[in-house]
């Protein structure tokens, strides 16, 4: 007989102790439906109880088109992305909530593609304080959102490929560090570099012109780029950063050079400067940005079109704060108004190179920097407003919204 | 449970109607099952960890947190369980590298607040649970329990027949031992240099009281992690934000954006308040400076490794001290108490005479005596199910007003599927890990035996 060898009959029989022999086909259909309403329910109940969890949400398109940036907010159990348009910096809107596990801020991928923002959140019930997150697309158009990866290291910030069709990203499998790119039309995912000691590092860096994989590595002998490349089999270390410790890795839009800050020692004090190094490993010896200007920098960046390098500058003695950028052989420098103290941290240039995003922090030193606030600086005019002043926000980038 | 495969998957073999309908009755069983006591455990998102998917209940006090702030101070010096071994703070080592001498059990109180608000904000239980109740355990995914987010010891049970111990019982659901446990653990972590550890205050003969001494053992108690390493708490690691504001402890900030240690040292400067006070005085407590080329050499990528002898650093300055005064004595009845564990009528039975009988007995579990009791249950035979498998009671002098306080109970629910006959008998044991009392044992008489009718059918005579 069916089932009659099978052990949940048999424990089932002898729990029930059933003796079905004379219940008619009537009742039989009746039983049957009042089965399946019962499996449906329970399905339903089921899903409910599994879904539930997920976060709701709203979608609020730009009212008019027009460039503006992206940037969010972060609360202690969800972030709000807002859009402020170019054409008035006092309209910022609501776009979305993105909710989050308990004081995670998400962690956004630089820079608008596709019109689609990339993003790393701890999801909300994830209540695990190792930090792995989910790795999420959002279309700015439509609002849809899709969950590209469920195993992102939440610590690293994802970075877009040169063509925006792939994702590099860390994560972390039973104590060994990956870096993966993810093919976003295929959801394909490449392994490209592997750290299987903890405690040493990899970062994702970017793309290089030749398409060839950049990223950096963390040794207790010093800092190093690496390049993984389709026709070699093993991935090639280029050359070496730094002894000490840098950060804040940027590669130009054209992929052939990178910019990173690293501690240099002047007067028994400690200092971030701009180190820049050609992406071509062979030999390579990065050199300071700036030669002779020995002054705290933060947060070298890239300007979209004449691949400027922009920094910040906090003043030391004389040398006012601000921004400065380069100018061919030259730099130029948009200084703090004189009556505001504190420095200027460069985030991302518009499309069109008229403005930039900064957070200005109003503290006196990286110490002790306060809070660091939106503003937006014209580049000609050197005309500075503030934007947001929240204890904590962060910037996807320029979006050109048409 | 071992699966066959059956004739008409692969063999053609056909099914009457009448096997058909016990398929669906025995599908819809389990759905039903899933319906009313699955979906909870399928929602919890709990791994393993020392309980399994089963997260025992614990008391939540109020939410002033006066009850774990008066734990914490008597932890702080020792006072709670110095005779306990498992949670006895051990005597603390202090000196340089190779001066090391034993000193006393002592942590600046302050430092554990701070430390158990970043991890809980200060909470025993889930935040479903109301204040002054009872409720789930906080449980991380990582198995960090309670207050105080204790790991070590919690991944896996630790007692007789892969059961938890009743030391992961106590720190699971009574904040007391879990708070002493935490005090504990952060000793370790201080009394690991300087064979695994560095040390800070090579100036200041590095005392436990000073409170900026603690910033390695502060780092290493949520994981000592380098310098570009897998969750990172290097002060200057790449993943963090640079410049970054200092830690304000209000909620505006994100943890991912700090090392660990500095979320602690914000916290210290920057008490939370509750209903507009401050949980404790602010200490204007110093980070090391990243800046001197001292504490920027120490902490250099090539200094990571045991046994960190180059990362020792002086105290950083100005230093303070915390004079947070310990009154354990007019706390002890609610701290420690002398709980008895109180458990009614001895046996039951549970008739499952059609499928809609109920298939579970609630015992009441009460506290006739004074604090916390943490009681534990265990079934002597498999088809008896106990959930929650530990819990809490509290005495007369704690208070506990929520509902929840109202539901101390003890759920034995019968397993069908692993009856061994129509009718048995099992015992599940109930026993309080921090009373000497003998387990009290609930005998429970299981009657299946019945016949499945329906409106209108003719009765089964056979």
């Amino acid at each position: 007989m069916f089932l009659c060898n099978s052990s949940i009959y048999l424990q089932t029989k002898i729990y029930l102790n059933m003796k079905l022999s004379r219940i008619y086909s009537s009742r039989q259909a009746l039983l049957a439906i009042g089965s399946l309403v019962t499996i449906s329910i329970g399905i339903a109940l089921l899903a409910v109880a599994l879904f539930s969890s997920n976060p709701s949400y709203q979608w609020a398109s730009p009212a008019s088109s027009g460039p503006g940036f992206l940037y969010s907010r972060f609360n202690p159990n969800y972030d709000e992305i807002y859009f402020t348009p170019e054409s008035d910096w006092d309209e910022t809107l609501l776009l979305t909530v993105i909710e989050h596990s308990p004081n995670f801020s998400i962690v956004p991928a630089e820079g608008i593609v596709n019109n689609s923002i990339a993003f790393l959140v701890k999801p909300p019930g994830n209540m695990d304080t190792l930090p792995t997150g989910e790795l999420w697309l959002l279309d700015l158009k439509t609002g849809n959102r899709n969950l590209l990866a469920s195993d992102p290291d939440i610590a690293v910030k994802p970075i877009w490929t040169r063509d925006g069709t792939r994702l590099m990203y860390r994560r972390v499998r039973q104590q060994v560090q990956e870096l993966v790119e993810l093919e976003l039309s295929t959801q394909t995912r490449t392994v490209y570099a592997v750290q299987r000691d903890p405690s040493q590092g990899l970062f994702p860096l970017g793309e290089g012109d030749l398409g060839n994989q950049y990223y950096v590595e963390i040794f207790p002998t010093g800092i190093f780029v690496s390049k993984q490349s389709e026709s070699e089999t093993e991935p090639e270390i280029c050359f070496k950063i730094s002894d000490t410790f840098a950060r804040d890795f940027s590669i130009s839009p054209d992929g052939q050079r990178m910019v990173y800050l690293q501690t240099v020692i002047q007067s028994e004090r400690l200092f971030f400067q701009t180190y820049l190094a050609e992406l071509d490993c062979k030999d390579q010896q990065p050199h300071p940005l700036l030669e002779e200007n020995q002054t705290e920098q933060y947060s070298p960046i890239w300007s979209p079109i004449e691949q400027t390098i922009t920094i910040g500058t906090k003043s030391i003695e004389r040398q006012k704060s601000g921004i400065m950028f380069s100018n061919g052989d030259s730099f130029d420098f948009i200084s703090l108004p004189p009556d505001r103290t504190g420095f200027d941290v460069p985030v991302a240039w518009s499309h069109d190179e008229d403005y930039l995003l900064t957070k200005s922090f109003n503290g006196l030193s990286s110490a002790n920097p306060g809070y660091g606030m939106i503003y937006i600086v014209n580049r000609d005019t050197g005309m500075r407003y503030k934007v947001d002043e929240s204890p904590e926000t962060r910037i996807f980038g320029w979006w050109s919204n048409d | 449970m071992r699966v066959q495969k059956h004739g008409y998957l692969g063999g053609g073999q056909m099914i009457s109607s009448s096997h058909l309908t016990k398929l669906i009755l025995v599908l819809s069983l389990v759905a039903l099952h899933l319906v009313l006591f699955g979906a909870s455990t399928l929602t919890t998102k709990t791994y393993a960890c020392a309980f399994g998917a089963h997260r025992p209940a614990a008391y939540e006090g109020g939410e002033n947190r006066l009850l774990y702030i008066h734990a914490i101070n008597a932890a702080a010096n020792n006072l709670l369980f110095p005779q306990d071994a498992r949670f006895a703070l051990d005597r603390l080592e202090q000196g340089t590298r190779y001066n090391r001498y034993v000193s006393g059990g002592y942590i600046p109180p302050t430092l554990i607040k701070s430390i158990a608000w970043v991890e809980t904000k200060m909470t025993m239980a889930t935040k479903s649970t109301a204040w002054n109740g009872l409720g789930d355990s906080v449980i991380s995914f990582d198995c960090g329990h309670g207050v105080m987010q204790v790991t070590t010891g919690m991944i896996n049970p630790l007692g007789e027949n892969s059961q938890p111990s009743d030391a992961q019982a106590l720190i699971s659901t009574h904040f007391t031992y879990n708070i002493a446990k935490g005090v504990k653990i952060l000793g370790t972590k201080w009394n690991n240099a300087p064979q695994i550890s560095p040390i800070v205050g090579t100036d200041t003969d590095s005392q436990t009281q000073i409170l900026e001494n603690w910033y390695y053992a502060t780092w290493a108690y949520n994981g000592f992690t380098g310098y570009g390493s897998y969750s990172s708490n290097h002060p200057l690691d790449p993943s963090f934000a640079w410049p970054r504001s200092q830690y304000s402890c209000s909620g505006t900030q994100s943890h991912n954006e700090f090392p660990y240690q500095e979320l602690v040292w914000g916290c210290i400067k920057n008490p939370p308040t509750i209903n507009g006070s401050p949980l404790w005085s602010p200490i204007p407590i110093t980070l090391p400076d990243l800046f001197s080329t001292e504490v920027n050499s120490a902490l250099s990528p090539g200094n990571f490794y045991a046994p960190y002898a180059n990362m020792d650093i002086k105290t950083p300055g100005p230093w303070h001290t915390d004079v947070t005064p310990a009154n354990f004595l007019q706390q002890e009845a609610k701290l420690v108490g002398q709980p008895t564990l109180s458990v009614p009528p001895r046996s039951h039975t549970i008739r499952m005479n059609s499928p809609a009988a109920i298939t579970w007995v609630d015992i009441p579990i009460r506290n006739s005596g004074s604090g916390l009791s943490t009681w534990r249950a265990r079934s002597s035979v498999g088809f008896l199910v106990v959930t929650p498998p530990a819990g809490i009671a509290p005495g007369d002098n704690l208070t506990c007003t929520a509902a929840s306080c109202d539901t101390t109970t003890l759920r034995i629910e019968v397993n069908p599927t692993l009856l061994p006959a129509s009718y048995a008998t099992g015992v599940v044991s109930i026993w309080s890990p921090n009373e000497k009392n003998t387990p009290i044992e609930i005998t429970i008489n299981v009657v299946a035996d019945f016949e499945l009718t329906f409106p209108g059918s003719s009765k089964n005579t056979d």
